[in-house]
Parts: C-alpha cells; structure tokens; sequence
C-alpha cells in the first residue's frame, strides 16, 4: 500500500552471501545478488569521527517495499553512492499487513 | 632545531618508486576521499636518543597507519605495508635537511579502522627512526 504510493526512488539493493570458498587468508569470499527496485532515503544523523580529519560519517533511514529481500549482510545503492545496511532490517505492519521495510545504513567516507 | 620527521618520512616514501607504484596517499591526517588507499604518518614522540648531547639526535617514535582502499580489503593493506616497511628500512641517508641514521620497525598490528563500515583494513607500523638535522 505504501509502497505502491509513495517510493518512487530507483535504487539497487546488493545482498552478500558465503560464496563456499574462501581467500588467501582464509576469509570466506562473498557471492552478491542485486535486486532493482524503489525506495525512500532520508538522512537521520551526520558526523565526523574524532582524529579522523573530514572524514564524513552519516546515518539514513531506508524504505522499501515489503517483501524486498535484504539483511544486514546488504549494500543499497542510490544515486550511484554506495550505503551500507547497519543491523538487519525491520518489517512494519499495518492491520496485520506488512507496509513496507525499514532499514538503517551507513556511509562513511566520500 | 630538531628536525620534521613527519615531513622527512612523508617526502621520502612519496619519491621511493616502490611505494610510489602503489598509487596510495602519503598524508598527515585521514583524508576525506577514502575510497584509494593511504598512508597516515603521525609522530608518537621525539625524545632526545640516549648518549645524544641535548636535542641533537632525536630518537623519533613514528605511527604508518596504512589504509587499503573501499575495495583493496586485506590483501591490499598487507601488500602496502610491506612495502612501506622495506622502504623504511632503506632510508638511513641524508634526505635535504635531515640525516637518517637508523629506522628499525618496533611494532606491526593488522587492526581494520571501525570508523568505517565496513571497517577498513589497515596495518599498523610503528617505527623507531634516529635522525638529526644535517649540517647547514
């Protein structure tokens, strides 16, 4: 319902997962699938970490239509600027219906 | 005067052509574009060295914080600093207004930087490096 009205952003929510093998440091290796779709951002908190210079530091909050497929393992990009997701995201209800999914990101760094 | 250690080490490793063929950032703090890998030097402390008359040969505790990029991971911050730290070990010389007389790498810690996310890779160097002002 929400979805349908109100995401009108184009974004690409990449989602890794254990690919089975592992690198030359023995760190298992990431397999990644994309899912196109639409979303709201809006940015929550922005900061600078001490003894960091300028190094920006900024929180959003992320909507999605229910359903979409995303952990806290995912990366969305919009605009072409890469966010990270922070934590796994959570899906709201209305009436016993899921509206839509929210999730927090993260980007740091220019 | 003693001599800019920060500034000895920075110029020295930006003009050494292995580290210069590893397209990183020699800086002196962390810069705002942080997607290509860099190299943060950062004095520790400068006491004078032991048997040194007072504030001749300076006795430099120095911090390579060596970042790999957005997409270098572990085996980008690895292969920097070892190249970083072969440098150092070849720098004892005269380097314009400084006189190198001895580097020896006294620490070496992988710690990836949580200020990051996803925290970035990084090695560590901690480096003793002797050195006084040349003669003018």
């Amino acid at each position: 319902m929400l979805a349908s009205t109100l995401l009108h952003r184009a974004c690409t929510v990449t989602t890794r997962t254990d690919s089975g093998s592992t690198d030359d440091y023995g760190n298992p290796t990431d397999a990644e699938t994309s899912l196109t779709t639409v979303c709201d951002l809006q940015q929550q908190q922005r900061t600078e970490p001490g003894a960091q210079g300028e190094l920006s530091d900024t929180r959003w909050l992320l909507i999605l239509p229910p359903g979409t497929e995303i952990t806290t393992r995912s990366t969305v990009t919009v605009d072409d600027i890469v966010y990270e997701v922070i934590g796994d995201p959570w899906t709201a209800h209305l009436h016993g219906r899921p509206t839509h999914v929210e999730a927090t990101l993260r980007r740091t760094g220019a | 005067m003693i001599p800019d250690a920060e500034k000895t080490i920075s110029s020295y490793l930006r003009d050494h052509p292995d580290v210069s063929a590893l397209s990183t950032r020699i800086v002196g703090k962390t810069p705002p574009a942080t997607a290509e890998p860099w190299v943060r030097v950062t004095e520790l402390d400068a006491p004078a060295a032991a048997a040194s008359r007072a504030d001749h040969l300076i006795s430099f505790l120095v911090q390579l914080d060596v970042y790999a990029g957005a997409t270098g991971g572990q085996p980008e911050a690895k292969t920097h600093a070892r190249t970083i730290r072969a440098a150092l070990h070849a720098m004892p010389g005269v380097h314009d207004e400084t006189v190198v007389t001895q580097v020896r790498v006294i620490g070496w810690l992988r710690a990836p930087d949580p200020d990051f996310e996803p925290a970035r890779d990084r090695v560590i160097i901690t480096a003793s490096v002797i050195a006084h002002e040349a003669p003018a």
